[in-house]
């Protein structure tokens, strides 16, 4: 298995967490936070505050009335759900254009859009809370390979050709081609962005959640599931044609039968719909 | 966005307005996906009838066509429709091909055949 740490820094320079994000991290961990504290915060990237109102007022979201303030939108979806979308925005700007890799980045942020919706909604049924964390996770569980065709382009185009030649799903060859798999690859640049630790877990873990520790195997279980049934949708891309088998604890410990995932899968096709909307 | 009786609502279905009793009041509001405890919410509170998003757009529109064409009345419109629903099969079955002994695998296929026929799938 090759050194994850030496990978990254062959890697170069990697974009550090915008100092908006950061703020808002370190806002959200102070329990005398305000909305109005986090709109100040934010009023200071008016790029970013309007790509927040735009998701806000997705579908996905539903809410009857228009969305026009952050101060609204946090007392709506609280502080953890607005840092959550600044943290897409500024991922989705630095690792989403990759020409030389051959790999189709819009394809696979759609993907990532579609096992974010589908997460949301499972995670939904399972808790209070666990839906923000999901859509989070199922967003940026492929972190990893956004970054590989950006940065090591190289690479990708090696991974590429074994998927063909091999007929494997993209993270197997990864594993033959490369050594590591973007589930490390992901999971170790967001502890170094020091994101928290769920989301850290769930990357490195979504294709063997039974692997995750045991406070985050629930999480990784719906990302994992989320997952799948995004490219049963054919939501995307994930860089290969194929699709993981379901680990068979990951979809018992979510407790969901059949009616309810036709059900969301139905709901968020028509969410899907909206993708653009995350796009700058 | 068809309109149905209360006994026509299924699990699964998805409210596109508000569901209200007769006096107005908001039932379910619109967007949520009907299940066991829902429909008896809408039974208990008398309401009769309720608007679903459409499931059979596509279906519906491949049949008039078909229709259209036998009648003299060709539609290019609906074979290029009828061409994408069976790529994204093709695609489906290819992708599922090494799973055919797993149970959780065949009802996921199931699941996305149905959504693929119905013009849910855009991939």
């Amino acid at each position: 298995m090759a050194d994850i740490d030496k990978v990254i820094a062959d890697f170069g320079d990697m974009p550090t967490l915008p100092h908006v994000v950061a703020r808002l991290t370190r806002l959200i961990a102070n329990p005398n936070t305000t909305a109005s504290d986090i709109n100040k915060a934010l009023s200071r990237d008016p790029g970013l505050t309007a790509r927040i109102l735009r998701l806000v007022n997705s579908s996905y979201y539903g809410f009857a009335r228009r969305i026009t303030t952050i101060t609204n939108a946090v007392v709506i979806l609280g502080f953890t759900q607005v840092r959550n979308l600044a943290l897409t925005a500024f991922i989705m700007d630095n690792f989403s254009v990759s020409a030389a890799s051959g790999f189709d980045m819009k394809a696979f942020w759609r993907h990532s859009i579609g096992t974010a919706f589908l997460a949301g909604h499972i995670g939904r049924g399972l808790g209070v809370k666990l839906d923000e964390d999901a859509f989070v996770c199922g967003l940026l569980h492929d972190l990893g390979k956004s970054v590989m065709a950006v940065k090591a382009p190289a690479d990708v185009r090696k991974v590429l050709d074994v998927v063909g030649s091999e007929n494997v799903l993209f993270y197997e060859a990864e594993r033959r081609a490369l050594g590591y798999d973007h589930a490390t690859l992901g999971a170790a640049l967001m502890e170094r962005w020091n994101l928290p630790e769920l989301m850290v877990e769930t990357a490195r873990e979504h294709h063997n959640p039974e692997a995750a520790g045991e406070g985050h195997r629930l999480l990784a279980s719906v990302v994992h599931f989320a997952d799948i049934l995004a490219r049963a949708l054919l939501m995307g891309s994930g860089g290969d044609p194929l699709i993981p088998r379901i680990a068979e604890a990951a979809f018992e410990r979510t407790g969901l039968n059949w009616r309810t995932v036709e059900a969301i899968m139905r709901r968020s096709t028509e969410e899907y719909a909206e993708s653009d909307l995350f796009f700058a | 966005m068809p309109i149905l009786s209360l006994s026509a609502l299924k699990d699964g279905m998805i409210l596109s307005n508000d569901a209200v009793d007769a006096a107005g009041a908001i039932v379910l509001p619109e967007g949520t996906i009907l299940d066991t405890a829902s429909l008896a919410r809408l039974r208990e509170a008398g309401v009769t009838r309720a608007a679903v998003k459409g499931r059979t757009t596509l279906r519906r529109r491949i049949a008039k066509a078909r229709a259209q064409s036998a009648a003299g009345k060709p539609n290019e419109k609906p074979d290029h429709a009828d061409a994408a629903v069976e790529d994204r099969l093709m695609r489906l079955a290819a992708m599922f091909a090494r799973h055919r002994d797993d149970p959780l695998m065949r009802e996921l296929l199931r699941i996305a055949i149905l959504c693929a026929r119905e013009g849910l799938v855009r991939g």
